[in-house]
């Protein structure tokens, strides 16, 4: 007569067990209800809606590409020719980097900036060297040093004016920002146009100094939004493309077409000395290294 | 009718507890089972995204995200280098070039600091400015001149503004001293290395 009683409290037992282990279990799927819940809607969520959006990007992508590489196969290669032809030449042209220099001193002289000038001074190519992220490519440089007296005004109309030695297209000054800029409204405007703006960036920066309202209203045909108008006001008034239109859209860049000195050959700045002279006049001493494929 | 009273050995909460086991445990039974089966089926379906060309679950989203970035990324670096023609030595040479004019932006601001130095007391003479573009240095000697005994503060300001210039990341400075001149002017001559970035 006790066992029965005895049998009912353990399969009551039994059942507040069963009872506590599945309200136990339950409540820990409810918990990962609520996590996987919070995770989707706060990573899931927001990514998976960026997906349609990177997908439109891939196909704009894709189709500047294609269209770059078929600009690429009609031009050819003309700028990086141009390149190796007269900026970095294969040997280093003595009479191209004294011809640059020669215009540059004969600009300051007509801008009544010049009281003195040394002669050119153009050292030996040193050891090949390699060019940074090529393993094949070496370049040798060659040191060139010239030094001019004048008032100390002069000084940054003298620096702007040997800063045209090396770059060769509107792209080569654009600061790198603002070709991402263009790049990027580009995409959002017309991705077939990249056509246009490529041959801005490859457009020729002496050309473009003496006429910069042609080649801006040349690109503007393809791109009509006042945002992309605005990115390009701004990408032209950066500071080396207003530097580089100043320079040589003055006599420089006369003197360079008549000498048929442009493009310049590169010249990368070294060292720069500038002496305040007893007259309150400077002597600014220049060094660079001329490059020349190796 | 007959009238039953509780025995002392069966306390009168027992048979609830007893009745109430058999629900209790059903229902626990129940939520557990709904949860499971939610868990495994309906959670699935509802997160489970139908966009044009794939049906995602929420398992597929961020590798399909990473997946995608890479891919633009890669188209990017592909167009970049077309607009670039990926040419090592255009590359080298437009590098060279905006390496150049950062530095020479190095020396416009630390000359227009020195400008702006020179006020009604003080005036800044810069006898000698070098620039060495492989030591990425800017050296600046001069003196600073004043009627009045504050030049030496006047460099020490001077060599601040210097230093927080945005390309500059260090000023070796000479001694600070001040001497006067026989015609009574404070004079702090200085020589100054400004380290760029």
């Amino acid at each position: 007569m006790r066992a029965k009683p005895l049998l009912r409290a353990a399969f009551t037992a039994g059942l507040y067990a069963l009872a506590v282990g599945c309200t136990f279990a339950g409540a820990s799927a409810a918990r990962r209800h609520m996590t996987t819940l919070a995770h989707f809607q706060g990573t899931v969520l927001p990514v998976a809606l960026q997906l349609p959006e990177a997908e439109r990007r891939i196909a704009v992508l894709q189709e500047q590409v294609e269209a770059a590489d078929l600009q690429r196969a009609l031009t050819g290669g003309a700028v990086e020719e141009r390149l190796r032809a007269f900026v970095l030449p294969a040997e280093l042209s003595h009479e191209r980097i004294v011809t640059f220099l020669t215009a540059v001193g004969d600009t300051l002289e007509r801008q009544g900036l010049l009281r003195e000038r040394s002669p050119v001074t153009i050292a030996a190519a040193g050891d090949p060297a390699a060019v940074p992220g090529s393993t094949t490519q070496t370049v040798r440089l060659a040191e060139v040093s010239v030094r001019f007296r004048l008032p100390i005004d002069g000084v940054a109309e003298a620096l702007q004016l040997v800063s045209v030695a090396g770059p060769l297209t509107v792209g080569d000054v654009l600061a790198e920002r603002d070709r991402a800029l263009l790049l990027a409204l580009s995409e959002q405007e017309n991705p077939a146009a990249i056509t246009g703006l490529e041959q801005f960036f490859d457009a020729d920066l002496l050309s473009y100094a003496l006429e910069p309202r042609a080649t801006a209203d040349q690109l503007l045909k393809s791109f009509t939004s006042e945002a992309f108008a605005a990115a390009l006001e701004t990408a032209l008034q950066g500071e080396r493309v207003r530097a580089a239109r100043a320079a040589l859209s003055g006599p420089l860049g006369g003197l360079l077409q008549e000498g048929k000195a442009w493009p310049a050959p590169a010249l990368f700045l070294r060292s720069l000395e500038r002496v305040r002279m007893p007259d309150g006049t400077v002597d600014l001493t220049l060094t660079f290294a001329a490059p020349a494929q190796g | 009718m007959s009238q039953q009273t509780p025995s002392p050995q069966q306390p009168p909460s027992l048979p609830l507890v007893h009745r109430a086991a058999v629900p209790v445990a059903l229902f626990a039974v129940a939520f557990l089972a709904f949860l499971t089966l939610s868990e495994r089926f309906a959670l699935p379906a509802l997160l489970t995204m139908r966009l044009p060309d794939a049906v995602l679950t929420p398992a597929d989203v961020l590798p399909k995200k990473q997946r995608l970035a890479a891919d633009i990324a890669a188209l990017e670096a592909r167009r970049d280098e077309q607009m670039t023609h990926g040419d090592v030595l255009h590359t080298y040479v437009r590098s060279a070039a905006a390496e150049a004019a950062e530095l020479e932006r190095l020396f416009d601001s630390a000359l227009r600091v020195t400008r702006e130095q020179s006020t009604d007391g003080v005036t800044v003479s810069l006898s000698r400015v070098a620039l060495h573009a492989q030591a990425r240095t800017l050296r600046l000697e001069g003196e600073l001149v004043g009627s009045a005994p504050g030049t030496m503060t006047a460099l020490a300001a001077y060599v601040d503004r210097l230093n927080d210039l945005e390309q500059v990341t260090s000023v070796d400075a000479s001694p600070f001293t001040r001497v006067v001149r026989d015609d009574g002017t404070f004079v702090s001559p200085f020589s100054l290395v400004l380290h760029a970035r």
